[in-house]
């Protein structure tokens, strides 16, 4: 956590991505354990050439989060990345329910397996999956600041969602008792300057950083390949709720099942990218994009039907009931993916192909990346006067995580940074600000039940 | 040679006095040079743009401070100059602190007295808000809470030296 305030000069350029220039000039892709601790920045500077530095960046961490991990979380190095569909590193993660506890309990440390409701007790090792869309209702107290709802895939069935961190940034949590309502109070009232800032990847020490991975996986069932994912055997989890005033009444239930990723967001924070560095990465599979000519959108898709003649990118209709096979959903993509970044995926699926030809993860794709533009700050700071850093692109959605919110319309359409801008602490009434580093999972946090003493 | 764009950037830097890495920053995700100088193309004509953006080109030529460049353009005799390259260039400084293109005289369809917010953008980032140590009305950048706190100095947002003014110092 940062204990200080500073108020940065404008005007310095690019004299930040200087510092981070690469000696090697311009690296060739290679397949990589070592998650990238920031950006490496080419020059000449331009839009298009740091833009293309970020994807490059983006790629380097997909391969490196997704490599085969062992025991105890650390890549396998002994293997390469594809060779067999294996557990990732990333899996190893602390997922959010874990961290933000019941009645505001502390969690366990960061490597103790996973706890699971009573419902999924005895149904195997699976991970444990529940979330349903960005905002699933009463289903899940995660609450994000737009109306969504869930995706539902060509077999009527939701697909599930989960947030994991990584120990940086658990610790962050954790160590500064951000994990409750109470401790995030406590650490507010311990000093005026203290900030929720979680810690930046840097180059100059090899620290890796805060990173956040949200992942959105669908059932694999009879119309799909499993053959064609990253998939795990999961534990797929319904709260149950009998309050009618709360929503649809849902038996609790737990199924075993396999699941297939189909959308993965990655969040890294760096020294250079003190708003974090937003990456996005999909099936190819998922959906075609909106400019494609709906005769020439032959699929299959995963959420798309071209004999259909359904409206696009609406969600169905509520109550939002898991339990209740749905209207598959009917979703493309508003914002197409640009030449270059096309151009960047095929050469990544052609390396990973090398390794195995049938390489699952030769079949996802990066959509884009979304980075803070403005430099001159000092190392790890946010800008007083500029705090979003002029994001770029513009607008960023996974098709899969922010399916009902994609397009280019200020202040409704997705844009990660200026939406995690907003996201605040449970401390709202805190004389003074109480930004959350960009991360809604501070909002997760329960109370204790005690009651705080009064001045 | 430098293009019409890095005149009417330049010419802009010298009519607002920010600088034009704070202006138009060469990594520029949104880009409002270019929005602003198609915009303002046909609305003027392009026989009096051309003449500005030429008169800005050399009077840089000649080494001319910025001072002496905006009095050149803007003034003569001491008043303010009735030409049309003035009402165009006052009409440019008007456009980069309120986003909106003050239409300065008639021009083909576009009549005298016009007003047009060019873009969201152009809304957003105009510079009226900053020099206000404020934020557009339905737009912030700020996180929550930021009304508890000063806003940062002047100098801050703009880059300008304005120590002797209240709140500029940082």
């Amino acid at each position: 956590m940062r204990m200080e305030t500073h108020r940065p000069r404008p005007g310095f350029g690019c004299a930040l991505f200087g510092a981070l220039l690469s000696p090697l000039v311009v690296a060739a892709p290679t397949l990589s354990t070592q998650i990238p601790f920031d950006v490496t920045a080419t020059p000449p500077f331009s839009l298009d050439s740091l833009q293309a530095n970020f994807d490059e960046m983006s790629w380097q961490t997909f391969i490196a989060l997704n490599w085969p991990a062992l025991d105890t979380g650390q890549p396998n190095s002994g293997v390469q990345i594809g060779q067999q569909d294996a557990a990732t590193v990333w899996e190893s993660y602390k997922e959010s329910y874990q961290i933000f506890l019941a009645q505001g309990q502390k969690p366990l440390p960061f490597h103790a397996p996973a706890s699971v409701p009573k419902a999924c007790e005895g149904k195997g090792s699976g991970r444990l999956l529940q979330q349903m869309g960005k905002v699933p209702d009463v289903l899940d107290e995660f609450i994000q600041p737009f109306e969504s709802g869930p995706l539902v895939d060509q077999s009527g069935v939701y697909t599930r969602n989960e947030i994991v961190v990584n120990q940086s940034m658990f610790d962050g949590i954790v160590n500064n008792g951000l994990y409750s309502i109470q401790g995030q109070q406590a650490f507010f009232a311990a000093s005026p300057t203290n900030a929720v800032a979680f810690s930046c990847g840097n180059p100059n020490t090899s620290e890796v950083g805060s990173l956040m991975v949200k992942a959105s996986w669908k059932v694999l069932d009879g119309n799909d390949n499993p053959a064609s994912f990253h998939s795990v055997d999961a534990l797929v989890y319904t709260p149950g709720n009998s309050d009618p005033s709360k929503g649809p009444v849902v038996a609790e239930s737990c199924v075993a099942e396999p699941v297939g990723l189909v959308g993965l967001h990655i969040v890294h924070k760096t020294t250079s990218a003190p708003q974090w560095v937003w990456s996005t990465f999909e099936h190819v599979d998922n959906v075609p994009e909106k400019t494609t000519p709906p005769a020439e959108r032959k699929g299959p898709y995963l959420f798309y039907n071209a004999s259909s003649q359904a409206e696009v990118n609406q969600p169905p209709p509520r109550p939002w009931n898991p339990a209740v096979k749905a209207t598959p959903s009917q979703i493309v993509r508003e914002i197409p993916l640009t030449n270059e970044t096309k151009a960047l995926n095929t050469t990544y699926q052609t390396l990973l192909r090398t390794v195995n030809p049938d390489s699952v993860w030769a079949n996802y794709q990066l959509i884009s990346t979304q980075w803070p533009t403005l430099s001159g700050q000092p190392p790890c700071q946010i800008s007083a006067t500029k705090p979003l850093g002029n994001p770029a692109p513009s607008f960023l959605a996974n098709a899969t995580l922010e399916t009902y919110i994609q397009g280019t319309v200020p202040q409704a359409s997705s844009s990660c940074i200026a939406c995690h801008g907003n996201a605040a602490t449970h401390v709202t009434q805190s004389p003074r600000t109480s930004f959350a580093d960009f991360t809604y999972l501070l909002e997760r946090a329960q109370s204790t039940g005690v009651t705080r003493s009064q001045p | 040679m430098s293009t019409d764009l890095d005149n009417f950037t330049g010419l802009s830097v010298v009519l607002t006095g920010i600088n034009q890495e704070l202006l138009a920053p060469s990594v520029d995700p949104i880009g409002l040079p270019t929005t602003f100088l198609a915009f303002i193309g046909p609305r003027v004509g392009q026989s009096v743009l051309s003449t500005l953006l030429a008169q800005y080109a050399t009077l840089v030529a000649e080494q001319a401070t910025p001072q002496q460049i905006g009095t050149a353009i803007l003034m003569q005799n001491g008043q303010p100059a009735p030409t049309q390259t003035a009402q165009v260039a006052r009409a440019i400084m008007k456009l980069w602190l309120l986003g909106v293109w003050y239409q300065p005289y008639t021009q083909g369809a576009f009549p005298v007295g016009e007003q047009t917010v060019v873009s969201d953008e152009a809304y957003t980032q105009s510079w009226a808000w900053s020099i206000a140590q404020a934020h557009p009305m339905g737009y912030s950048e700020f996180f929550f809470g930021y009304w508890n706190s000063p806003p940062p100095s002047l100098e801050d947002f703009t880059g300008v030296t304005a120590s002797t003014q209240p709140g500029a110092s940082s």
